[in-house]
């Protein structure tokens, strides 16, 4: 048995026979650079026109991407001209496919950082083409289903598979981003990308491949068999019911109605909603507002962002986060001096309170978004009650202001905190009487529970949300939320595990809020989940000492 | 020669199909087309070179249309821009 770790690209757990997909160089002649364009040409409209019946129109616009390039001059030109002056063709084409996407690459923007990708793939088919590379895989004869495992695919690769026999996809490179993920995601199979120690040994050996965890496990023996066939028949379970769970309302399975919302960073996450029930949005970051361009966005710019989101969701509610910078996270015109300890620095709400107009702005902005329809403002980064008090001075204060201008403002806002330091954690039953909700921010509280720094992997053993420690506090946030009759969600990654699923329940949480991927792993999972069960398992980990004794909890559960 | 200036408006800047569509309009005339963004000069009938503006939302360009058909190539490509 060997367990292969790789990101988790595309969700789903399967198991099956591997194949390698392998692009052997060909025998047949050398061809001009010419005829390889042409030949790729044609090979890309088959693709666009392949990917538009079976994917329709969004995940066939790549290949037009790919057909604009080719028929780019400012991209053939000069691999001509280089092959004029004597390079080798192979080498010309390399030259400036990096040269090319090595611009791209310096752009702020990740899409454009993207497109150094489409640069390289057919930079790539075109070398592939100009050595008679045999890239017109088949598929063995039958009906069999198969893991396809390589180097890399490209969507070019991934249009010459059956998509009916395809289990899933793994791949020594590529990232969380890159377009076989993103095809993998559109067919519905799961994908792990970046495992760098696969190889072509794997061939035709039998696999489990986990798109949520981003494990490969080649081989398995015996006991992980018992493991991963438990995780394959949830998921089949899951895939069967998706339909009714994706449209439904969520209730747990003695029927208490369970409220999961989304989060989003920007109004365009919301595209894909279509059939999709949700409670509402119960994180929108408004940080792309301010990281997306140099300037600092206007009043109206913000209001229209908020609005657009607000209108979609309406009649359900959005909670919009209010600027959440510092830290690792950066804003040039804020102008805030190197920090020797950013995380415990000047970020999130005490920032906006030192930059007091600007905070004003989104304020202004958030109360004019909200004005015929329900509002609800969270602060990040709270410690201590000053910061709400002063926040609500300051609402009181745009109010006026907008008043004054003759602007209709939000008549019904509530003003609430995430939770995500142990000072809001531990004094929560007095932070309750001060705001309308609390949404736990599981992601920064535990880092700071744990005092370990998340992207630290020194330290990755002690970053760790089973501890107890964790468990404890955010039971004692969710007791004393309910004790005070105030909303209290989960909107860190913690909210979108499904091993923290019925923990979460037990403590008495009524509102998840994930990102939309993983909203109906979450709903399938709350409606497996009793309520009863539940809170005798809460009871058990709560009592345990230390995080692997309750890991074995969860499992055993 | 027509020179004008434009802000980027739409939330995905200039790439994607935005710049498909900037760049098959530009392509559709006869005229010299290029687009300037911080001195920089882009050939506006190359995909590549469009994308390589890398121009966000918020982001001042300049175009510039240089032969027979160029107010209506202007013309034509600041509609492109606004309805992207």
């Amino acid at each position: 048995m060997k367990i292969l770790d790789g990101i988790a690209g595309a969700p789903g757990v399967v198991f099956g026979k591997m194949l390698y997909f392998d692009k052997k160089a060909g025998n047949s002649k050398e061809i001009s650079l010419d005829e390889a364009v042409e030949k790729c040409l044609e090979k890309v409209r088959r693709m666009y026109d392949k990917a538009l019946s079976d994917l329709g129109e969004d995940k066939a616009k790549i290949f037009s991407a790919y057909e604009m390039l080719l028929e780019d001059a400012m991209f053939t030109g000069p691999i001509k001209e280089l092959i004029e002056s004597g390079r080798a063709p192979e080498d010309a084409v390399t030259e400036v496919s990096e040269s090319m996407s090595a611009i791209l690459l310096k752009k702020e923007s990740e899409y454009l950082r993207q497109r150094a990708d489409d640069i390289m793939n057919v930079g790539n088919m075109i070398k592939e083409t100009l050595c008679g590379a045999d890239s017109d895989f088949t598929m063995p004869d039958g009906n069999e289903k198969y893991i396809i495992a390589a180097r890399e695919l490209t969507p070019v690769d991934t249009m010459l598979f059956d998509h009916s026999r395809l289990l899933g996809f793994v791949t020594k490179e590529g990232g969380a981003t890159s377009h076989t993920v993103i095809l993998a995601k559109s067919i519905g199979i799961p994908a792990v990308v970046g495992v760098s120690e696969l190889t072509e040994e794997v061939c035709c050996k039998e696999a489990y491949l986990d798109g949520y965890s981003g494990k490969f496990v080649v081989e398995p023996n015996e006991e992980t068999k018992k493991i991963y066939d438990k995780k394959v028949s949830e998921e089949l379970e899951f895939i069967k019911s998706l339909d009714t769970i994706k449209q439904n309302d969520t209730y747990t399975s003695d029927g208490e109605r369970i409220k999961v919302a989304i989060n989003i960073g920007k109004p365009s996450d919301l595209k894909d909603i279509e059939n999709q029930q949700f409670d509402g949005v119960g994180l929108f970051r408004s940080e792309f507002l301010y990281s997306s361009s140099k300037e600092k966005p206007s009043v109206n710019q913000q209001y229209e962002a908020y609005k657009k989101v607000i209108d979609l969701v309406y009649p359900e509610s959005v909670t919009i986060r209010t600027l959440d910078v510092g830290g690792d996270k950066q804003i040039q015109y804020f102008n805030t001096p190197k920090e020797e300890n950013p995380f415990l620095g000047n970020r999130g709400i005490r920032l906006c309170l030192a930059n007091e107009d600007i905070f004003l702005e989104q304020l202004k902005a958030l109360l004019m978004a909200g004005a015929d329809k329900k509002l609800k403002i969270m602060l990040p980064m709270v410690t201590r009650i000053e910061e709400i008090t002063r926040t609500r001075e300051l609402v009181e204060k745009a109010k006026e202001e907008l008043k004054n201008e003759g602007v209709t403002v939000s008549a019904n806002l509530e003003l609430g905190i995430m939770i995500e330091t142990p000072a809001s954690a531990i004094m929560s039953e007095v932070f309750a009487k001060h705001c309308d909700f609390f949404s736990i921010g599981t992601n920064d509280l535990v880092q700071y529970i744990m005092s370990a720094d998340r992207g630290n992997s020194a330290v990755e053993e002690i970053y760790n949300p089973y501890n107890p420690a964790v468990l404890r506090m955010i039971n004692k946030v969710i007791n004393d939320g309910a004790k005070a009759g105030i909303e209290v969600s989960v909107c860190g990654d913690l909210a979108a595990n499904t091993d923290f699923t019925e923990i979460l329940l037990g403590m008495g949480l009524k509102k998840f809020s994930v990102p939309l991927p993983m909203i109906n792993r979450i709903k399938k999972k709350i409606s497996d989940i009793n309520l009863f069960s539940a809170q005798k398992l809460v009871e058990s980990v709560l009592s345990a000492e230390d995080e692997n004794e309750i890991i074995k909890i969860i499992r055993k559960g | 020669m027509v020179r004008v200036k434009y802000t980027i408006k739409n939330e995905e800047g200039l790439h994607a199909r935005p710049a498909a569509d900037f760049c098959k309009t530009a392509s559709s005339f006869k005229s010299t087309i290029r687009i300037i963004k911080d001195g920089e000069e882009f050939e506006a009938k190359s995909m590549l070179m469009v994308l390589c503006v890398g121009a966000v939302q918020g982001d001042e360009i300049e175009l510039t249309a240089d032969g027979e058909d160029e107010q209506e190539a202007i013309d034509a490509l600041i509609e492109t821009l606004d309805m992207a």
